[in-house]
């Protein structure tokens, strides 16, 4: 499903302006230019095509990594919801300590760790038939490599499901949203060599499932 | 997504599946889960503004600005605006003869005047004289309530103007019964008469001497 009709199509910021306080209070300022840290304050300050545009640029990310990390698609509503209305309540005293993104992947990973605990996720046949099933093929592709690559997109997406819950965490975080060890340690809470063991366990399984 | 920085870390050996995972479904979340944030969004932007509305109602300004209007109604309604109050810190010393409390009330201020028969003619009526006696007057108070000299200063000499104006018709009555005796002592008993009449006309309650009485004729 590909909606964007309410939502601007997500343009990463020109660059971090720390002090670009002024302005977050007039509905005519520099959305599409601000960065995350700007838009948040925007809409803590009651600017709401802040938040539009804030979201715009994070909804498909965050939910694919919920998505891929609980394999259930009821609970990644529940946690995506959930993180968003933790971000509304949070938009008055929030403050630009660390970046926006950083935060709101650190609390979507903290839910999805309490989700874990209190139901760990089983991944149903069904369900991770049902997301292969949207798979989409180039129409371009011959049929002999439309198989294969969807052979191996399916591999490859058996191969992260079949991941212990920190390594797919650390993979999906590297994967889908390019994090830096750094800022991967920061969100999950662990060292980061820690971290750093659980890419590389995580890549090599993935290869060799590729590979088989 | 904000763009950041490749991480510089000795596993960029992982472009190829990166590359890989971006030919994965691009999973969004569905119009409703969009609806339902961008509601929770709006809901809370709203509660903000009408929060910032109130408050900008109840400025502070506001309060003092209130204050200072109350003070003023309070201090126009009370007796601080008025000049004679409020001129009482530029009034001149007060006179402590004034101010004193008054003396006690003096032995010779008496009650003050029944208008009753003179007290020479009472003398002839010593049992009428004895009910109309006044009952006791209680001491005179140490202090009065509220000084006022002049008040004071008029009671000492009533009393001698009112005893004068007593002896004074007492004599008159006195001189009026000798004349009637000197008459009928010289034989002139109907001039007696009509000044004993007169007598008893411009005194009505005078008690007559018993020599004087068989003068008048009986009454029916």
């Amino acid at each position: 499903m590909n909606i964007t009709a309410p939502w601007p199509a997500a343009a990463p910021p020109a660059s971090r302006c720390a002090g670009a306080a002024e302005g977050i209070h007039s509905a005519a300022m520099d959305i599409p230019g601000a960065d995350d840290e700007t838009l948040m304050q925007a809409y803590g300050a009651g600017n709401l095509a802040a938040f539009d545009a804030l979201y715009a640029r994070h909804r498909a990310g965050l939910y694919r990594y919920i998505l891929r990390s609980t394999r259930n698609p009821h609970q990644a509503d529940d946690i995506f919801q959930e993180t968003w209305s933790r971000v509304i309540d949070a938009r008055a005293r929030w403050q630009p300590r660390a970046r926006f993104t950083t935060w709101l992947l650190q609390i979507a990973h903290n839910l999805i760790v309490d989700a874990y605990r209190r139901q760990p996720a089983q991944a149903g046949p069904q369900e991770t038939e049902a997301a292969l099933a949207t798979l989409a093929a180039a129409e371009h592709e011959q049929p002999e490599q439309q198989l294969s690559d969807f052979q191996t997109r399916r591999r490859l997406q058996l191969a992260i499901e079949s991941l212990p819950d920190e390594q797919r965490h650390a993979i999906l975080l590297r994967l889908e949203h390019d994090l830096s060890l750094e800022d991967i340690a920061d969100i999950t809470g662990a060292p980061r060599e820690t971290v750093k063991s659980r890419l590389r366990y995580a890549t090599q399984r993935i290869r060799e499932a590729l590979n088989a | 997504m904000t763009a950041h920085p490749r991480p510089p870390h000795d596993e960029d050996d992982d472009l190829d599946l990166r590359a890989l995972y971006r030919t994965l479904p691009r999973a969004e979340p569905g119009p409703a889960l969009d609806a339902s944030v961008r509601d929770a969004a709006a809901r809370a932007a709203a509660a903000d503004r009408r929060v910032q509305r109130e408050r900008r109602l109840w400025h502070p300004g506001w309060g003092v600005a209130a204050s200072i209007v109350l003070t003023a109604c309070l201090f126009l309604l009370t007796d601080f605006g008025d000049q004679d109050v409020a001129g009482l810190a530029d009034a001149p010393p007060v006179d402590a003869e004034l101010a004193r409390p008054p003396q006690a009330m003096s032995p010779r201020a008496a009650p003050p005047v029944r208008p009753e028969a003179p007290a020479a003619l009472r003398r002839y009526a010593p049992a009428r004289q004895a009910e109309q006696a006044e009952p006791a007057a209680p001491p005179a108070p140490a202090y009065r309530a509220q000084p006022d000299a002049a008040a004071g200063a008029a009671l000492a000499p009533a009393p001698d103007v009112q005893a004068d104006a007593k002896t004074g018709a007492a004599g008159e009555t006195d001189a009026r019964i000798a004349h009637i005796r000197e008459l009928l002592q010289d034989g002139r008993r109907d001039a007696a008469l009509r000044a004993l009449q007169d007598l008893q006309r411009d005194a009505p309650g005078l008690a007559l001497p018993p020599d004087l009485q068989g003068l008048l004729p009986p009454t029916p």
